[in-house]
């Protein structure tokens, strides 16, 4: 019966998604996308709470993975424990900008954005539209992730045997000051001037020989513009603008420029399409600061995993010389980020698979009333040799105000030590 | 191998080998690298390197057994105007400490490895010079160890308005090129570390840190230039030339032989005005003698061009590649005066000096305005690579003058030239275009770029040269137009592991001198690095006596070395 349940709801809501594009945002239509487990969480026969799913007993888990995540399984690499549904929504200030502005946003000739304020650019996706799936990449870019993050981690490249090839601690800073919802507080749009979505600040704390190393990336709200991206170099003491290629691998890492977050390229460098939406279980909901990995080589995230309403979003780069042939992003419905992506070389063979970790905001502290995705972690798991890039969280705080000349090339300069 | 070279390893071994076992006996876990305790950091290296000279194939030998500890602090000591979580401090929103020490151990000093040193203009067994060994015990315990805190400041930014200040001893590093002294010439260099062509070493080792005070102020945005700001130093008093060594007390440092050896009171000779060649001028060390300043302006255009203009005010450290004089002649009495009414007067009144030890010349540095400008552009769309510029000039640089010959007396009581002369100042401008490109060369590496960087290099002396004389041998030219290039290349295997660099720095004026060298650093773990280098210097297709100041194949002859260094992190 709950099953049954399930299943209407989702067929109602699977009616309220098939809504052409261009309808006006019904309130329905809104709490539907922002609150897909309103009437309920996805109930599976065979994957409850505590169901372990591993070599021995996947069968369960057939239908609810992507078989090249479900072959690892099988493969004894990663075994996983299922819980209940987490529901997690975004900020109520995102979601009344959606409410307000979204029936206005459309895509240009030019596939930029025209008419966008804030919140969810097209809440209602239409498979059967053809622009559906570039939607679906624009909904990702402004995606509801805070006015600004900082981040503590390490990066570390891990071989099979466990053995650590390289391992940076890092602070991480991404500040957006373009198109964020209203607050009560001072205007958020700090960048409105300069024309910039965010600013991202990247400091290598440790180790020795890399300490100090500072990037600055200026992400420019149209996608037609190409980022503006600084390196300081303490061996050399001078702030360098660098032209930063996004199929390239930062330190032969299995990272590739645009793949951070899952994708963090240029939205026009790719030809979008949607898949579809699918019930499938996923790393979500991390009950802890920091994700627990595991399995081989400790690449895979193993903490608890949980059934999600997920949008399947397919890309394909249009530069003939990309090592990816598609990239498949699995994208959270309700926070409306990618919490696994499949890489494909250009022959279609599956090469890597990334896991984006996003964590309950209750067991976070600090952040128990933050109302957005609260990052845990990412690893970027690369078959073809046979390594993993994890990137362990140690601490997060979201919204606390940091100075807008933080950012700055001159501030930079003279913290540059 | 090099019988010599067997023996002098034996005796080098015990001290590399400790070090070795040091290393293998720290954990080699990949847990944190640095030790953080709330606001304070420590972290560090320990390194040991080694380089090995081989001017022919078969001629191979230590010159450099080298120990280093690295410590450096950092304290946030002041955090949203609080000092040390405790007291208020008005005005200021945060402070930040950093002291970073260096120990050297120089172990060749110990147990003196030979063979004898081929020095500039090495006209073969006539150009050698001596062996460390020569050197006492006191003058080579003299040299072995370094301790001494090479940076120690605080950073403070100050609530209210948009100023930080960095006070303490540190290094300033303005302008847009690499390994070239153009803008990049507030702290000057001390070759005796490592001297010899570009890229073997990183310049923050080999660059002198003063004390001073560094302030830069933020304007943001006016009008349409972005990120305007004013950054200006004050080193107060404490400036030093560029530090240079002989052969062979420094085998590594400058490829000359001691020129002031043989003073007939015993020892080397001296300088007029108590000065000293690579440590001081006729000045004292104060505020009012010594002071050096800069001052630059910097901004971001619209078309995304970053832009610097610059002004320096400092004393001539002589390390810029422009082959000005760092000695003056000075006559000891004036030709037409009393008792110094002919040359043989003016020949002798200098050869009494020398009879007395001391040399008719001063060490000479003079100060010079300087006013640059550097420029960086991102072109993504044509080129793909960033273009950078950057040119200095200079007024009034020192250069030895032909027709100011210092006399002294030969035997013959007859007036010769002693080899010194007097000063001509010129202006010099110097000028560089660089561009830095991530290349696909998927033959070579498939899943990264290489990073190709470029750069060509001039200077200009706009008056005639005709009288100028050079300071690497009497038949040294100094040329209106001198040119260096410079190209590199370097990526990343092995998951992060294997980062190699290759460079190649040729001088097209100079009989094309070149340098052509790569360094490869392997990651055995995390924290436990090795690396492998070479260096050569030559001039293809000829073999005569190339005066060049760059520090390339002409100066550097028979200088190629291999350098292998093992590197723990913490």
């Amino acid at each position: 019966m709950q099953k049954l349940l399930w299943v209407l709801s989702v067929s109602v809501c699977s009616l309220l998604w098939s809504s052409s594009a261009g309808a006006e945002m019904s309130a329905t239509a809104i709490q539907a996308t922002f609150h897909p487990y309103a009437n309920g969480k996805p109930s599976v026969e065979g994957l409850a709470p505590g169901t372990r799913i591993g070599q021995d007993s996947w069968q369960a888990a057939q239908d609810y993975l992507p078989v090249e995540i479900l072959d690892k399984i099988k493969a004894g690499e990663l075994a996983v424990e299922v819980r209940e549904t987490t529901d997690l929504p975004v900020s109520d200030a995102y979601i009344t900008a959606t409410q307000n502005h979204a029936e206005h946003v459309q895509l240009g000739a030019d596939g930029e954005l025209g008419g966008y304020v804030a919140g969810m650019p097209f809440p209602v996706l239409d498979p059967a539209d053809e622009q559906a799936g570039l939607k679906a990449a624009w909904n990702y870019r402004h995606r509801d992730f805070g006015n600004i993050m900082q981040v503590w981690n390490t990066f570390r490249l891990i071989e099979e045997s466990g053995a650590v090839n390289r391992e940076i601690e890092n602070y991480y800073v991404v500040a957006f000051g373009m198109h964020r919802p209203p607050t009560d507080g001072p205007d958020p749009n700090i960048w409105q001037e300069e024309d910039l979505l965010y600013k991202e600040y990247y400091h290598i704390t440790a180790p020795f020989d890399l300490k100090n190393t500072i990037s600055l990336k200026h992400r420019h709200i149209r996608d037609q513009a190409k980022d503006d991206d600084w390196v300081y170099s303490p061996a050399g003491r001078k702030i360098r603008k660098i032209i930063v290629k996004h199929e390239d691998a930062a330190l032969d890492s299995g990272m590739l420029n645009d793949d951070y977050f899952g994708f963090s390229g240029y939205i026009r460098s790719y030809t979008w399409k949607l898949v579809g939406i699918q019930t499938l279980l996923a790393p979500v909901g991390v009950q802890a600061v920091k994700t627990t990995f595991g399995g081989r080589g400790g690449w895979y995230p193993v903490d608890p995993w949980e059934l999600r309403e997920m949008v399947v979003l397919e890309g394909v780069p249009k530069a003939d010389d990309h090592p990816y042939g598609k990239r498949v992003l699995y994208i959270d419905r309700q926070m409306f980020v990618p919490v696994y992506a499949l890489m494909y070389d250009r022959a279609g063979a599956h090469i890597k698979t990334m896991f984006e970790l996003y964590g309950n905001p209750k067991f976070n502290p600090g952040n128990e009333d933050v109302r957005v995705p609260v990052w845990t972690g990412e690893t970027m798991i690369d078959y073809q040799n046979e390594f993993g890039s994890v990137t362990e969280v140690t601490k997060i705080i979201y919204n606390e105000p940091i100075p807008a000349d933080f950012f700055n090339l001159n501030k930079i300069v003279a913290r540059g030590r | 191998m090099d019988k010599i070279y067997q023996k002098t390893m034996l005796r080098a071994g015990p001290a590399f080998v400790s070090l070795c076992l040091l290393f293998l006996a720290l954990p080699l876990s990949p847990a944190r690298a640095d030790f953080t305790y709330g606001d304070l950091s420590l972290s560090g290296n320990l390194q040991t390197q080694q380089i090995f000279r081989h001017p022919e194939p078969d001629k191979w030998s230590i010159i450099q057994q080298r120990n280093v500890i690295r410590a450096r602090v950092e304290y946030d000591w002041v955090k949203n105007g609080q000092a040390f979580s405790r007291f208020s401090l008005p005005g200021i929103d945060y402070a930040h400490f950093v002291g970073l020490y260096r120990g050297v151990y120089d172990s060749v000093y110990d147990f003196q490895p030979g063979p004898r040193q081929d020095v500039f203009p090495y006209r073969g067994r006539a150009g050698r010079d001596g062996k460390l060994s020569d050197l006492s015990h006191k003058a080579a315990h003299a040299l072995r160890f370094e301790s001494t805190f090479r940076e120690v400041f605080t950073d403070i930014e100050f609530a209210k308005i948009p100023l930080s200040l960095r006070l303490g001893r540190q290094m300033v590093v303005w302008g847009e090129s690499d390994n070239l002294r153009m803008l990049d010439r507030t702290n000057a260099l001390d070759t005796t570390w490592h001297g010899g062509g570009v890229g073997q070493e990183t310049w923050d080792d080999l660059r002198i840190p003063y004390w001073m005070i560094r302030a830069t102020y933020r304007f943001g945005r006016i009008g349409s230039l972005s990120d305007v700001y004013t950054e200006s130093y004050w080193v107060p008093g404490l400036w030093v030339p560029l530090k240079f060594g002989f052969s062979p007390g420094r085998p590594w440092s400058s490829p000359s032989a001691n020129p002031f050896g043989g003073s007939p009171t015993g020892g080397n000779f001296k300088l007029l005005n108590r000065t000293v060649l690579g440590r001081r001028g006729n000045y004292s060390k104060s505020i009012d003698e010594n002071s050096q300043v800069g001052f630059r302006l910097g901004a971001t255009t619209p078309q995304g061009v970053t832009v610097t203009l610059n002004y320096l005010y400092q004393r001539t450290a002589h390390d810029d590649g422009v082959n000005t004089s760092a000695l003056r002649g000075l006559n000891q009495c004036r030709l037409g005066t009393a008792k110094c009414e002919t040359i043989a007067d003016v020949a002798r009144s200098n050869t009494v000096l020398l009879g007395r030890g001391i040399l008719p010349a001063e060490a000479y540095y003079p100060y010079t305005h300087a006013v640059g400008i550097s420029a960086s552009y991102a072109d993504d769309d044509y080129t793909e690579g960033v273009w950078r510029m950057e040119t200095i000039y200079e007024f009034g640089k020192p250069f030895a003058d032909k027709r100011k010959p210092i006399m002294i007396l030969d035997e013959g009581e007859n007036p010769i030239e002693s080899g010194f002369l007097g000063i001509k100042k010129s202006d010099v401008w110097q000028a560089f275009i660089g561009f830095d490109r991530p290349t696909w060369i998927r033959t070579l590496n498939r899943r990264s770029t290489f990073f190709l960087t470029s750069q060509v290099f001039w200077q200009y002396i706009p008056t005639s040269t005709s009288r100028f004389q050079g300071q690497i041998s009497a038949t040294d030219k100094v040329r209106n137009w001198e040119a260096v290039g410079t190209i590199a290349a370097s990526t990343t295997y092995m998951r992060g592991k294997l980062l190699p660099v290759a460079f190649f720095v040729i001088d097209p004026i100079n009989h094309y001198s070149s340098q052509l060298g790569w360094v490869v650093d392997y990651y055995i773990t995390p924290r436990l690095i090795v690396r492998l280098a070479q260096n050569y210097f030559f001039v293809p297709g000829f073999g005569g006596q190339v005066d060049e100041s760059w520090g390339l194949g002409g100066l550097y002859r028979k200088r190629d070395e291999t350098v292998v260094r093992m590197t723990y992190q913490f």
